[in-house]
Formats: structure tokens, C-alpha cells, sequence
């Protein structure tokens, strides 16, 4: 019976709101013109400028792919393509290592869990700006949280070099983006019933079994939700990067450069293009290949 | 009566709309904008300029009667935005920039009022030097610009790790190894000029001659020498060099960095903003370094009404109350020949202008400084 129903509104045949009232798609369609408009003129209009601008040569006449050519044969700027998405894959996958414990432990409302919950909250509440210059103070040679670092890391004999590198730059990532895995994975542990897990434990299933089999499969969509923001953000990251990436600036710093630095407006748009491709490929394999993460029945 | 109803509740919306935002509505908007209002574009002034501004401003429209809407932004945008308005009015009535950006925009055709038209309604240009309204440092602006304040790079280092500084590039090239990994710079290929007017200023200390055009220059000898030995000097460098100031003076705050070439004023306003080791101190070598300013300017394409409150905004700023506090407060040089006004007390903490005026290079040579600014990072990066 619901799979029926279920058929008729996906058909929109008899049933359906539309069928009932007959001014109903004109209603539909009038309610989303203003989202329309919106992502007309805030989105396409400006992908167009930036597309348009990459493939206009700089005395303004003709078309040309000239800068995609540049670039798609410049190992430069393929590095800098594999750095950014290096920093967004492992900022992500960093994020949900520390996600699914976290939220594990803060479903039980522990001691101190609200103050946890705060915490996490943190990053959001301050500019990345702000937030990339505190880091860097931290984690400088004479930054605290170095010196603590230092003295508790048995292989250390010194500060750690964390500023203007890789690891750090993933830290720092880490502390920004995190927060949006964080929070969508423990909404999702703390949606699950806690007697579905119950009855898996009940029918003998080991603990790691019931994590795997039915905890996992009934969060993942948090999960995955989750961490497709942080990886958009990672990959979108300017602030910390351009303040405490060193060498190491990824496409969004390479950007700013190319059109704010050298006013070369036409490469700047290219790179900007190449990113857009870049992230939406990114997603698109990301949301194919993780529909079925893990064996289960809740996926 | 629905009909007649939705009518009434519309009328009274659109009624309260207007009431709430027409002229006079706000207590503060009567107070300062009576006289109209104007948009002032800054792309000249760091941090420590959005906070003066932010604190003279207010002053300025109580004095005038007009608003003034104070956007700080970059050089490169304000160009795009402006080029964007050819043959329109344009939202920018006033504008602070810096040389090389003043250069791009008028070498990209945007034109600018002259201001000597118009002396009879900005009285305070006649305490101008005459040459600095007819040419930007071999710029000629034909009175299109008027300075508004002077700025000079000097050498900054920390005096409790550097007591006996170098007095010249050379002496400076030939003790690196005293400083080897404690040099600091920001990256030529950065927002900020500091790092490729570092580079220039180094350049000009080994012999090349920044008056030729960029192909003569490329071909001399004393470039293609003057790079390398550049190139040398920068493995004694702080690596990876700063990508902006802030991060400039953290390097010098934590240690990692005692002596690089900067702007005297920021600095020594950061070190009073507790940004900078007090132990910080400045010096110009005898060689000279890099010598600047900042430029007002109306855009011809502003409406001629804006156009009057834009004179008399400008007038305000370079009046002798204002150019005093920017010498005070900013260590700017004032723009206006009035040294006199001074107080004697800020010459104990920067040098004198007759002191410095024969030490200033001026930013020339665009086409060379902006190759630098594309290509400085290889000879930079260490």
C-alpha cells in the first residue's frame, strides 16, 4: 500500500497534491522562483562572469583556452591541485576519526559532556582569521602549546616544527572544519535506538560487531553528510593557509594571488573554474562510492 | 472587503517603509549627512589606517555636515570596479591609494578630476609642493592627486639581538652569516609591497639602475648579477619567508626573525600596539630606501554633485589638525609644509624630515617592480 502511494507521487498521477488541486504546479513553480532568481543571479551569473573572464584573452577579443592549456600542462599547478585536495581528504578523514569516538562518548552525557559539546563548538564562534594567527602563535616555537607538546612526545628533543608545514596546516584545518563532522555524526549516533543496538548485543553479537553492523550503518548518513562539508570547507580554505601555509599554498591562496597580486584576472578565473571541477568531481565519486559504506542492513 | 483590506495592509507596509528609511529618520543620520554623503575608497592604509580613519572620520562629518562611508579595500579590486564603470557614474567619490596602484589605474585610461582646477574649494593645496601635484615619483598626475601622506622604509631590527646593525646593503650582504636563518622578509609575490621593495631597495644597494626601461635592465649585467647575488643572500634568510606583515612581525615577536627592511610607520605603530619587541628600532641606510606616499583622488566619472563634497572632505584632510595627529599618532610625514606645527617631541622618535628627504627612493620603474612582484619568489625562496 505505501509502495504504492509512494509510486503515485513520484508519478504525479491521481493522488498526488497537484492532481487534487489543479492550480498546484503553478503554485509550485511560483514559490521557487525566488530560490531560482537567488541562485541566478548569486551563483550562475557569477560562475559565468568567472568561465567568461577564463576564456577571453587579455586584449579582450576572441575566445581562447589558452590559461586551461597552462595549466592542465603545468606540473606546478597539478602540485598544487593534489595539495589541496590532500588537505581536504586527510582534514576529512582526520575529522571523522575524532567524529565517531567523540560522539560515541558524548551520546553517554558523560561528566563534563556539555562543556565537550561547547568546545567542539568553539572554532565556529571565532573568524578563521583570527583563528589561523592564534594557531600559529600556539604552535610557534615558544607557543604553549608547543613547549607542552615537546615535553610530553618521548622522541622530541625540542619545539615541534608545526608552523608552515603539512601536519600543521592539517591541524589547523582539523580545528576549523572538524566541528561540522563532528556535529552532524553526533546528531545522527544520538537519533539511533539505543534497543536496536540492545537487540544486536542480545543476540550475541560482540561489541565491535554491534559498531560495525548497526551502529556505523544507522550514523553513516550523519557521517557523510557531515564530512562532505568539512571537505568543502578544507578544500575552499584561504585564511590559514595564506597566514600559516608558508610555501604551501593551496588553489584558493593561488587564486587570490593570480587576480588580487598580479591583476592576471584570466588565470585567476581558469584556476577558479579548474577548483569548481575539481571539488564537484570530488564529491560526486565521494557520494557514489560512500552510499554503502559498510556491511549492514541500515545503509 | 478582503480585497479592500489586503489594499489598506499593503498601503500602511509600504507607508511604514518609507517613514523608517526617508531622510531624517535617524537622529545620526540628520546630524551628518544633512550635507549629503560621500564614499571614500582607502586601498593605501593597513590596520593601522582603518583604525585612524575610523577615529578622524567621525570628526570630519560633525565639522562638514557630511557622511562620509569609509570602505577599506584593495587597490586591484577598486580598479576592476572602477574600470567596470567606464562611461558611468561611478559609487567611489574619493580615493587613497599608493603610487603603483594610482600608475595601473591611469595607465588602464581611468581618469581622475584635477584638483588645481578646483584650488579656490581645497584652500589646503597651496601647502602642497607644487612638483608633488604635477607628477607621483615620475609619475605624471598632472594634478589629478594630491599626497596625503609621506611613508619611508627603513631597516627594522631588534637592537637586543642586533646592538651593531649594518649602516649599508653591502655590510648587510657581507654579515649574513652573523644573522644566518634570522633575516626576515615577506614574499615578494604577497598582498603587501614590503617584500619586493626589500628586493628593489637590495638591488639598488648592488649597482642596478632602476631608470632604465625592464628589457635594458634584463639585459644589463648589474641585474643579472645584482639577482644573484640576492639569490645568495636570501639562503641566510628566515625560510618560508612571511607571507603578509602581521605574520612578519610574529616572526620577529618570537624570535625566529631580528632584522628585515619595512615600513618605519607600521612598525613602529605595531610596536606600540604591543605587536613588536620594544627592543625594535629603525634605520635608514645611507644609500637610502624606499621613500612613499599616499594619494587622494576623485574619479573624473564622479556626479558633480559628490564631486563638490569630495573638494571639501579632501580639504579637511590635509588640513594642519589632521596632517599634526597622522604625524603624531600615524609617524607618518605630513603632506602639507607645515613641520613647524610639530610637536618637537616626535622628532626623539623618528627622524626629521630634512633628515631623510635626500634618503627616499621613490617607487619608479613600474614594469621592473611589478616583474619582481611575478618573479621575485624565485630568487627568494631560499
Amino acid at each position: 500500500m505505501a509502495v504504492q502511494l509512494l509510486r503515485r507521487l513520484r508519478s504525479g498521477g491521481p493522488g498526488t497534491s497537484s492532481a487534487r488541486h489543479p492550480g498546484g504546479r503553478a503554485v509550485t513553480a511560483a514559490l521557487l522562483v525566488p530560490a531560482i532568481a537567488f541562485l541566478a543571479l548569486f551563483f550562475f551569473y557569477p560562475i559565468l562572469i568567472t568561465f567568461g573572464t577564463s576564456i577571453t584573452p587579455a586584449d579582450g577579443t576572441g575566445v581562447t583556452l589558452e590559461e586551461y592549456s597552462t595549466i592542465l600542462s603545468s606540473p606546478k599547478d597539478w602540485g598544487v591541485i593534489a595539495l589541496t585536495l590532500g588537505l581536504a581528504v586527510g582534514t576529512t578523514v582526520i575529522s571523522v576519526l575524532l567524529a565517531v569516538p567523540l560522539a560515541l562518548i558524548l551520546r553517554r552525557r558523560i561528566r563534563g559532556h556539555q562543556a565537550l559539546r561547547l568546545l567542539v563548538l568553539a572554532p565556529l564562534m571565532i573568524l578563521a582569521l583570527v583563528s589561523a594567527l592564534g594557531l600559529l602563535i600556539l604552535w610557534d616555537r615558544n607557543g604553549w602549546l608547543n613547549l607542552l607538546f615537546s615535553r610530553l612526545l618521548p622522541f622530541s628533543d625540542g619545539p615541534l616544527q608545526i608552523d608552515y608545514t603539512i601536519p600543521g596546516l592539517l591541524i589547523f584545518y582539523t580545528w576549523l572544519y572538524s566541528p561540522f563532522t563532528i556535529l552532524t555524526t553526533l546528531s545522527a549516533v544520538e537519533g539511533i535506538d539505543p534497543n536496536v543496538e540492545e537487540a544486536a548485543r542480545v543476540s550475541g553479537a560482540a561489541p565491535w560487531r554491534v559498531f560495525r553492523s548497526v551502529t556505523l550503518p544507522l550514523a553513516w548518513p550523519g557521517i557523510r553528510a557531515g564530512s562532505v562539508l568539512t571537505f568543502l570547507l578544507a578544500f575552499g580554505a584561504f585564511s590559514v593557509p595564506l597566514i600559516a601555509g608558508g610555501n604551501h599554498r593551496p588553489l584558493p591562496v593561488l587564486i587570490y594571488t593570480e587576480a588580487a597580486v598580479f591583476q592576471n584576472f584570466e588565470r585567476g578565473s581558469a584556476l577558479a573554474m579548474v577548483m569548481a571541477v575539481v571539488a564537484l568531481a570530488a564529491i560526486a565519486l565521494y557520494t557514489r562510492f560512500s552510499s554503502k559504506p559498510v556491511r549492514g542492513s541500515a545503509g | 472587503m478582503r480585497n479592500l483590506l489586503v489594499v489598506c495592509l499593503v498601503a500602511a507596509v509600504v507607508g511604514a517603509a518609507c517613514t523608517t528609511t526617508g531622510p531624517g529618520a535617524s537622529p545620526a543620520g540628520s546630524a551628518a549627512g544633512a550635507g549629503g554623503s560621500i564614499t571614500f575608497a582607502d586601498t593605501a592604509g593597513g590596520a593601522n589606517f582603518q583604525k585612524f580613519f575610523g577615529s578622524i572620520l567621525p570628526q570630519a562629518s560633525k565639522d562638514l555636515g557630511i557622511e562620509i562611508k569609509y570602505v577599506p579595500g584593495a587597490g586591484a579590486e577598486l580598479q576592476t570596479r572602477l574600470e567596470a564603470q567606464k562611461g558611468a557614474e561611478v559609487d567611489v567619490d574619493l580615493i587613497l591609494l599608493k603610487p603603483d596602484v594610482l600608475g595601473n589605474m591611469l595607465k588602464a585610461g581611468l581618469a581622475f578630476e584635477p584638483l588645481t582646477d578646483h584650488a579656490t574649494q581645497i584652500p589646503n593645496l597651496a601647502f602642497i609642493e607644487p612638483n608633488d601635484l604635477k607628477e607621483a615619483f615620475g609619475l605624471p598626475t598632472n594634478g589629478q592627486a594630491t599626497p596625503f601622506f609621506r611613508d619611508q622604509f627603513g631597516l627594522l631590527f631588534d637592537s637586543a639581538k642586533i646592538p651593531k646593525p649594518p649602516t649599508s646593503w653591502q655590510e648587510f650582504f657581507d654579515r649574513r652569516a652573523e644573522w644566518a636563518g634570522h633575516i626576515g622578509m615577506i614574499r615578494p609575490d604577497a598582498k603587501s609591497g614590503g617584500g619586493r621593495l626589500m628586493l628593489r631597495d637590495f638591488l639598488i644597494g648592488a649597482g642596478v639602475d632602476f631608470k632604465k626601461p625592464l628589457p635594458e635592465l634584463q639585459a644589463s649585467a648589474e641585474w643579472k648579477a645584482g639577482l644573484e647575488k640576492f639569490r645568495e643572500f636570501a639562503k641566510a634568510m628566515y625560510q618560508p619567508l612571511a607571507s603578509e606583515p602581521t605574520v612578519l612581525f610574529q616572526q620577529f615577536k618570537n624570535g625566529d626573525v631580528w632584522i628585515s627592511e619595512y615600513a618605519i610607520d607600521f612598525t613602529l605603530w605595531s610596536r606600540d600596539q604591543g605587536l613588536l619587541p620594544e627592543t625594535m628600532k629603525a634605520a635608514v641606510f645611507d644609500s637610502g630606501m624606499y621613500g612613499g606616499a599616499a594619494y587622494l583622488a576623485v574619479p573624473a566619472n564622479t556626479p558633480a554633485a559628490k564631486k563638490e563634497l569630495a573638494y571639501r572632505v579632501l580639504d579637511w584632510l590635509l588640513s594642519e589638525q589632521t596632517q599634526v595627529r597622522m604625524q603624531t599618532e600615524m609617524w607618518e610625514y605630513m603632506a602639507i609644509n607645515k613641520f613647524d606645527a610639530v610637536p618637537a617631541k616626535t622628532w626623539e622618535t623618528i627622524p626629521r624630515w630634512d633628515d631623510i628627504q635626500d634618503k627616499r627612493i621613490p617607487l619608479t620603474n613600474l614594469d621592473a617592480f611589478n616583474w619582481l612582484k611575478e618573479n621575485g619568489m624565485t630568487y627568494a625562496g631560499g
